[in-house]
């Protein structure tokens, strides 16, 4: 049985009031959530928050899945909400501080050496304030596509776009990135 | 392929959604275009960039948290369920109790109305009654009266049963009121004596079977008896 599959029992053994299904379901998801969750904001304890907020959205709407739908997508579409219900909480797009991730947190997952260690972690450093300096719609296409492997036709989903659109968003997306990435590592961006 | 052409479709081939067909014509083009060869290329390394950034593990406090949850909502759900299972039965017994008071309200109408329907026709049965018995009494009354002799006992009954007699038969009535004062009320008074239970006087006779069959009597009888003289 595929995961899909799984996943659309999973959710419909929730419907009818199994709550170990929705155990099930967080085990699964609520590592991609979190990363989801912090590339998009920079902010650690913010994403545990919005993880939690789904979880307790899936509960909640647990009946309004359909069964043809993509679970993961549909998933996704929820943390969505979560997220942009949250911006609309705290009142502006730009609010949240950049999260400069620590080189120590990056360390654990480059290789030892100790140049190497500061190098790529630095890189990384300077991609995630890229990342996070990004329009919010770019940043989600780039979040959903390369960090949670979706394909444009399930991002449009997510999105509630159409799917050409999608694949210009990302194709701009990759050039702003790049653009600021630069800015960044030359420091004419602070 | 036009360059303009070919753009698009570099996100297809960075992203692996692209036809066999297509990929093969954007390579076609790469191979002789500079400048979609340096797009492609500034593309993939910044793609190449992102995909190289760690995924991060969230703290294991989201996960007390998540089971703190479901251990909470776990609880509220049986207690939703036990007070929805209680909601059910308690609107099943308030129906009953519905259903019940109506029918015991109906029933109190229904019993008001019949006894309501059975005092009033036993009161005015009783009226009735009350009211033949008082004229059946002033009656006697008079014709005890006349019986005895008393020829102004006449004028009471006159007034007591002529509204009735003069409906029915005002000829008769006066034929009567004439048969009563003219003639000798001898045999007349015993009949009527003898008919209301009264002791004959020690010295007369008592009255002879066809003194009590006199056509004044049976007359008498049936004009201001009717067919209820028997009863009387």
């Amino acid at each position: 049985m595929s995961s899909p599959e799984v996943d659309n029992i999973l959710m419909e053994e929730l419907r009818e009031g199994k709550l170990e299904s929705l155990e099930a379901i967080f085990e699964k998801y609520h590592t991609r959530l979190y990363n989801y969750f912090l590339k998009l904001t920079n902010d650690k304890e913010l994403s545990e928050d919005l993880v939690q907020e789904v979880f307790v959205r899936l509960l909640k709407y647990r009946t309004s899945f359909k069964k043809k739908e993509y679970f993961s997508a549909w998933i996704f579409k929820v943390a969505r909400h979560a997220f942009i219900d949250q911006l609309r909480k705290k009142g502006e797009n730009s609010s949240f501080q950049f999260y400069n991730q620590s080189l120590a947190a990056v360390s654990s997952h480059v290789e030892p050496s100790p140049h190497q260690l500061i190098e790529k972690a630095e890189e990384a450093s300077l991609l995630n304030q890229a990342l996070s300096m990004l329009p919010l719609q770019k940043k989600e296409v780039l979040v959903l596509s390369r960090f949670q492997h979706f394909k444009c036709r399930e991002i449009a989903e997510i999105l509630g776009l159409k799917q050409e659109t999608v694949k210009v968003l990302i194709h701009r997306a990759i050039k702003e990135l790049r653009k600021i990435y630069f800015k960044l590592s030359e420091g004419e961006v602070s | 392929m036009k360059c303009t052409q070919i753009t698009p479709k570099l996100i297809d081939l960075i992203l692996g959604e692209i036809d066999d067909v297509t990929r093969k014509k954007v390579q076609k083009h790469l191979a002789s275009c500079q400048s979609c060869r340096q797009e492609l290329e500034e593309l993939s390394q910044t793609w190449d960039k992102l995909g190289k950034l760690p995924e991060s593990d969230p703290n294991p406090s989201l996960k007390m948290r998540f089971y703190t949850l479901m251990e909470k909502y776990r609880q509220n759900y049986h207690q939703e369920k036990q007070n929805s299972q209680k909601g059910w039965f308690f609107k099943q017994s308030q129906f009953r109790q519905t259903v019940f008071q109506s029918a015991l309200v109906l029933i109190v109408v229904v019993l008001s109305v019949v006894t309501g329907y059975l005092y009033i026709s036993n009161r005015q049965q009783t009226q009735e009654i009350t009211r033949l018995h008082e004229k059946m009494d002033k009656f006697t009354q008079a014709v005890t009266a006349l019986a005895y002799g008393e020829r102004e006992g006449i004028r009471n009954l006159e007034p007591l049963l002529g509204g009735e007699l003069a409906e029915r038969n005002p000829d008769l009535l006066q034929i009567l009121i004439e048969t009563i004062t003219g003639q000798d009320t001898g045999d007349l008074s015993l009949s009527w004596r003898n008919y209301l239970g009264l002791s004959l006087p020690a010295d007369q006779p008592p009255p002879s079977k066809m003194e009590e069959d006199s056509l004044l009597v049976r007359l008498f009888l049936d004009l201001f008896l009717g067919s209820n003289s028997k009863k009387f």
